[in-house]
């Protein structure tokens, strides 16, 4: 008998490039994106702090209209105009 | 996680901290995403009494790995294997396999983690092709990719899963309707199939369809007997097994779930019923057939009878339950009235927008009952919010008297009719803000 296989036929290792660390040896003057899910603001609020002060990173923080949803494009484009990036942190 | 997938797409190094709670499910989305080496600092999930100190405390212990992990130049450590073995992906395109013993077919489908855990009808080529051929679309169309783990929800691969599931042809444009549904960006089945909340959407059909294929919309219509609402159930439930790859413990964190994650779906009764029925009350054409999907907990009894100031009574309590995240975060809820309730309440001149409104306006709570509960350590994490003008908040945490509504609008509030005619009606609390919120799709009617 023909059975159908009920999944779907996937190749996830054939998947994105992972970005390079490019050059940067260390955030002192780099734009870093801070994407903030709106969970745990205080968590949020000082991890700019210390990204800030004690690493010298240059952060736009940027907040997500919903925690529990991926970003909208545009807000993921303003991000993508950093170095680097940092999301997190509930989901 | 999904954010990070983005934005390596784009070329930024990033670097996800996620809740040790979300670990296992973040990993498991960045390598079906294409991540596999995506760079996580786990820092604890709340717990206890926790303040804003103490969440600042838990920034600062990170922060030196975050550093570090957006600097390094290789891929962090490997996932970690799932509890679950799941839906084992196939490594060819085939898309059957041959097999002559119906008992080692039966074993197969338990093997390779592709179903819920119950037994299968076996799909084989036969039944899948009239499934396909029965609904009048491209075998290869699809309606995009399934959350969370996103396989292609092609109708070849849904009709698969309608025939395990137990379906006849003539259900599965119910089925896709349904899908389509929660597809709809409101609906948020991303969020739904992952949180570690209870939810799961709830299928509700309207429209001469419901009646036509017999789905039982009348005495216990949350429960078994009833091949359409048993079977439409669990293809859906199925395809999001399979092709969502939505594994307990692992992208799917719900800490409990309930018994509706195998099949739930309903169908609303149209004709006991003194009121527009859903569809209608939500855009769609009296008499046209519409599938609305709603994320939801299971219901919730509430004695529900007499007249309607006894029922609202009743009512109004079970609408703002303490400890619901229509409660504690808004959102949307479902209540459910059975035929005798909405005759009773129409026979006194109420319409179904007046028992929403009433219950809108009365089912509340003062700020001072809910406090004690998880909100109050988080409270001075709130003040903080509405200083900084933070996102809309649905009270004003200052003033312990103010009387919290369970949900945001009166709209937010789906009123349906279904069940026996009896003494009881029944409360599905919603996920709260986060979203699950109801999506409706018409039915495309299928080709005799």
């Amino acid at each position: 008998v023909d059975i159908m296989i009920p999944v779907w036929a996937a190749t996830p290792s054939a998947g994105i490039r992972q970005a390079p660390a490019s050059d940067l040896l260390s955030l002192q003057g780099a734009t870093v994106a801070l994407v903030d899910d709106n969970y745990d603001e205080a968590f949020t609020d000082e991890l700019e702090l210390q990204l800030r002060e004690q690493y010298g990173a240059l952060v736009t923080r940027l907040a997500k209209p919903n925690g529990s949803h991926p970003s909208p494009a545009a807000l993921i484009e303003q991000a993508a105009r950093c170095r680097v990036a940092v999301v997190g942190i509930g989901m | 996680v999904l954010d990070a997938v983005a934005l390596e797409k784009s070329g930024i190094r990033t670097v996800t901290i996620v809740w040790d709670t979300f670990e296992r499910a973040a990993r498991a989305t960045a390598r079906i995403k294409g991540l596999p080496g995506a760079k996580f600092v786990v820092t604890p999930g709340r717990r206890g009494a926790e303040g804003v100190e103490d969440q600042r405390a838990k920034a600062r212990a990170a922060v030196a790995e975050v550093v570090r992990q957006l600097l390094e130049a290789d891929p962090c450590s490997p996932p970690k294997t799932a509890r679950h073995a799941g839906p084992s992906m196939i490594e060819t395109f085939a898309d059957s396999l041959q097999i002559d013993d119906y008992e080692e077919a039966v074993e197969l489908f338990f093997e390779r983690g592709w179903t819920d855990g119950l037994p299968v009808v076996l799909p084989t080529r036969r039944l899948v092709d009239a499934m396909v051929a029965g609904c009048g679309r491209a075998r290869d169309e699809s309606l995009g990719p399934m959350p969370p783990k996103g396989g292609e929800a092609t109708i070849e691969k849904l009709a698969v899963n309608a025939v395990m599931g137990g379906c006849r042809p003539e259900h599965f444009p119910v089925v896709l309707a349904a899908i389509e549904a929660m597809f709809k960006p409101e609906h948020n089945l991303n969020g739904v199939t992952q949180t570690t909340h209870m939810c799961v959407s709830l299928a509700i059909v309207n429209g001469p369809i419901a009646r036509e294929l017999k789905f039982n919309s009348r005495d216990g219509v949350f429960g078994n007997g009833f091949r359409a609402n048993g079977a439409v159930g669990r293809a859906i439930r199925l395809a999001i097994w399979n092709l969502g790859g939505a594994l307990p413990g692992e992208t799917d964190k719900a800490t409990l779930s309930h018994p509706g994650e195998y099949t739930f779906c309903i169908a609303e009764e149209e004709e006991d019923n003194p009121w527009d029925p859903l569809h209608v009350e939500r855009g769609f054409a009296p008499g046209s057939n519409a599938v609305t999907a709603f994320a939801c907990e299971a219901p919730h009894s509430v004695h529900c009878s007499g007249v309607p100031a006894e029922m609202l009574y009743t009512l109004t309590e079970a609408v703002s339950a303490h400890s619901s995240n229509n409660m504690l975060y808004g959102g949307q809820t479902l209540v459910v009235l059975n035929p005798l309730n909405a005759e009773e309440f129409a026979r006194h001149g109420w319409s179904k927008n007046d028992v929403r409104q009433y219950l809108w306006e009365n089912a509340r709570r003062p700020l001072s009952e809910i406090l004690p509960s998880i909100v109050a350590h988080r409270e001075p994490v709130r003040k903080a919010q509405i200083e900084a003008g933070r996102y809309p908040f649905r009270y004003d945490v200052r003033n312990a008297k103010t009387l919290v509504p369970a949900t945001q609008r009166p709209e937010d509030i789906h009123i349906i009719v279904a069940g026996g005619r009896s003494y009881f009606a029944a409360v599905l609390p919603g996920w709260g803000a986060f979203g699950g919120y109801a999506a409706t799709a018409a039915i495309r009617p299928p080709i005799r």
